[in-house]
């Protein structure tokens, strides 16, 4: 099994996708305004919170008592006073339809650990902090890992800002593994889809991934493809250990096949895969020793 | 045309229950040879086929594809229904033909 390392954009999509409401607490401590400083002081002492939203009868936000709020209560003594008085009233709050995104951002702007959530009639529904996105984060990652989703590398080229928006997916191909063949290009089919890339394009990749992979599968001990993508172009590159080609020219024809019966069988090695990559990548370079292995390297400009 | 309007009218056998036949089949794609899917059907399209290995699975979601039709009775691998399952990819199998099938999709509009 491969590391997985999961790069920005990545987490800049999930955060995007995910709404405030799919990560937010409902189960939320409220205080009214008319309890004392001194109750919320014991509540977050003994649940280890810091901060408590204040609301009135009818579920409505009046305010957050915080941790400071309650230092500024000690040190005025007024631990018996009512909550109204000392609560923040200025209010940074969010809605349930906000993206995480937009979350981190008022978090970072306000430097607030928590932001009430309500709804357009000021009713509380929830409270999210900056824990509660980590987690969530955290849970889509492994979730992914489970469904396979990101046993793949996927990091940026370069960490010089310039090239922030360039990405590289290295996936081993098992020869001989058919029970396992597509899945190579179908995880560059799926980067290329969360970067937005055109639909024709992600069909020019998929064909030149799928029939490089095929063929390290079919021919080869083993190989892998690494795809690069920038803002310009996706570069394929697939190279593998294996009997190499002993004619290019020979084996771009369409038709020729060196595969076997039972290859055959399953519908492959009908001597198009080349000439389908050939049809398909804007350009095209095989490099290849026989005995040793063979190397292709696939352009398709965006 | 809507794909389960095609499985109703073809009588195809639906392999995957929980699949959503509510998309588009846009046209039809008859072929044995992985490849000549891969560079040559369009998404959208409906393929018959006689392959019935999990492969077809790739290449039917690589291809965005509206499905796969099983043709002749040919009987599917188990690991080419979980596959399929997995990926969302519609299967079906009939008795009729390629031929046949692809006649009956032509006469319908597909």
């Amino acid at each position: 099994m491969q590391n997985s390392s999961l790069n920005f954009e990545f987490i800049e999509k999930l955060s995007t996708d995910l709404t405030v409401h799919d990560i937010m607490t409902n189960d939320v401590i409220t205080l009214k305004p008319d309890n004392k400083v001194k109750n919320a002081k014991e509540i977050m002492r003994l649940r280890k919170i810091s901060g408590i939203p204040i609301i009135n009868n009818s579920g409505e936000l009046k305010g957050i008592i915080s941790i400071d709020d309650i230092i500024r209560g000690l040190e005025e003594n007024r631990l018996n006073d009512e909550l109204r008085v000392l609560m923040s009233t200025e209010l940074i709050t969010i809605h349930p339809d906000d993206s995480v995104a937009d979350a981190l951002r008022k978090f970072k702007k306000y430097k607030y650990g928590r932001l009430p959530v309500i709804d357009k009639d000021n009713l509380l529904l929830g409270i999210v902090t900056p824990g509660d996105i980590t987690r969530k984060l955290l849970e889509e990652v492994e979730r992914g890992s489970e469904d396979d989703e990101f046993f793949l590398q996927i990091k940026p080229l370069d960490k010089n800002e310039e090239d922030k928006d360039n990405i590289q997916i290295e996936v081993e191909i098992e020869g001989g593994d058919f029970n396992n063949s597509g899945q190579a290009s179908s995880k560059v089919k799926r980067v290329l889809k969360e970067l937005g890339v055109d639909s024709v394009n992600i069909r020019k990749a998929a064909i030149v991934t799928y029939e490089a992979e095929m063929n390290v599968v079919i021919h080869a001990r083993q190989g892998r493809l690494i795809a690069e993508i920038t803002p310009e172009l996706i570069k394929i590159i697939v190279e593998d250990e294996g009997p190499g080609i002993e004619d290019i020219d020979l084996a771009m024809q369409p038709g020729y096949s060196t595969a076997s019966e039972h290859v055959r069988e399953l519908g492959f090695g009908a001597g198009m895969g080349l000439a389908n990559i050939e049809q398909w990548a804007d350009d095209l370079h095989l490099e290849s020793e026989v005995g040793k292995g063979t190397k292709l390297e696939a352009k398709i400009y965006l | 045309m809507k794909l389960a309007e095609v499985v109703n009218q073809l009588k195809l056998e639906e392999i995957i229950e929980s699949v959503d036949l509510d998309r588009e089949v846009t046209g039809g794609y008859c072929s044995d040879l992985l490849s000549n899917v891969m560079g040559q059907a369009k998404s959208g399209e409906l393929w018959i086929t006689l392959q019935t290995h999990q492969n077809i699975v790739a290449v039917a979601s690589l291809v965005e594809l509206s499905g796969i039709i099983i043709a002749c009775g040919a009987e599917l691998d188990t690991e080419t229904i979980a596959k399929a399952k997995k990926e969302d990819i519609p299967l079906f199998t009939t008795d009729l033909s390629i031929y046949e099938v692809a006649g009956r999709l032509y006469k319908l509009g597909v």
